[in-house]
């Protein structure tokens, strides 16, 4: 049992109808990798709220934190989500929609300040 | 989740199933902070706040974030003073006897009234991590059912541990979304 566990030890058979063996490459240095990642996420929060309670100014604030949170969701997506390790193409096709995302906060703000506008035109 | 995942690479179902509990026992950590965060939340202070015909409000003074920096430095402000919504203190009497005279009270915040800001950010606040809480314990609920297969030992009969990886992408996607919902929501 323990031989014929050896044996499939870097690779698995897929569910399908032909069971196939995909050769894993299973690297060991993964685990490492995962708690370097844990850790960066982690420094980076915890600087985020210290730099909360510091008398900076709005803009420069809000610049470090969404400059932070980008930085965050890269380390998730590229090693959590392991985007880094797949075919480049794949990575573009779920990055590239993320720019319509810029344009949905940008008509959102145009949007939520129309009452604003309203008011510093009509008041 | 990860963790669980790569355990999963080595085919180690011992490793699986500790990670997955802890990555359970996480989930249910965050859902009950966030069950007592809205408690909290939605309770408000003893005193609660003023809210104007206007609906502007106005806060105590022992219920509005430290006035710290500014103009105002660390002086005494007295307790019948009011904060505005811009944070200034109206320490007035006149003023303060005539925004009472045109205000009601409100305590905590719900989708209609808040009392520590503008109702605005209570409605985005619960509707967004209303959303994201749920997503977390469905997550949980799935991660709950994942472990009792592993504890079963369904994937280490079948041979690959695939359903722990499309676990791990929803798990790590709603994560993707709290860093988001952290910045905009408590930090800015």
């Amino acid at each position: 049992m323990s031989e014929h566990h050896n044996h499939e030890m870097h690779g698995y058979y897929t569910g399908d109808i032909h069971n196939q063996f995909v050769p894993e490459h299973y690297d060991p240095k993964n685990r490492s990798v995962i708690w370097r990642t844990f850790w960066i996420l982690l420094v980076i929060t915890i600087a985020e709220v210290a730099i909360a309670f510091t008398s900076l100014s709005k803009e420069l604030l809000m610049f470090i934190f969404i400059t932070l949170t980008v930085v965050k969701a890269y380390f998730i997506v590229a090693f959590f989500m392991h985007l880094k390790h797949e075919k480049l193409s794949l990575a573009y096709c779920i990055l590239l929609p993320f720019i319509l995302i810029v344009y949905l906060i940008a008509m959102s703000l145009t949007e939520a300040n129309y009452l604003n506008l309203w008011d510093l035109i009509f008041k | 989740m990860v963790l669980a995942v790569d355990a999963g690479h080595r085919r180690d179902n011992r490793s699986v199933a500790i990670w997955m509990g802890l990555t359970i026992i996480g989930g249910f950590m965050f859902v009950g902070s966030q069950a007592w965060e809205w408690y909290n939340f939605i309770t408000g202070t003893p005193k609660g706040a003023l809210i104007t015909n206007m609906g502007e409000v106005y806060r105590f003074p022992e219920n509005a974030p430290s006035l710290h920096g500014g103009a105002h430095g660390h002086t005494a402000i007295p307790d019948w003073a009011l904060i505005s919504p811009d944070h200034k203190v109206i320490s007035d009497k006149a003023e303060v006897e005539r925004i009472k005279s045109i205000s009601k009270p409100i305590k905590g915040a719900n989708l209609v009234n808040n009392e520590y800001g503008h109702p605005l950010f209570a409605d985005f606040f619960f509707f967004i991590t209303g959303f994201h809480g749920f997503h977390v314990f469905s997550g949980v609920v799935i991660n709950l059912i994942i472990f009792f297969n592993v504890l079963s030992g369904v994937y280490s009969r079948r041979g690959h541990y695939e359903h722990i990886e499309k676990t791990g992408l929803y798990w790590h996607f709603v994560d993707l979304v709290w860093v988001f919902v952290f910045t905009f929501f408590y930090l800015v």
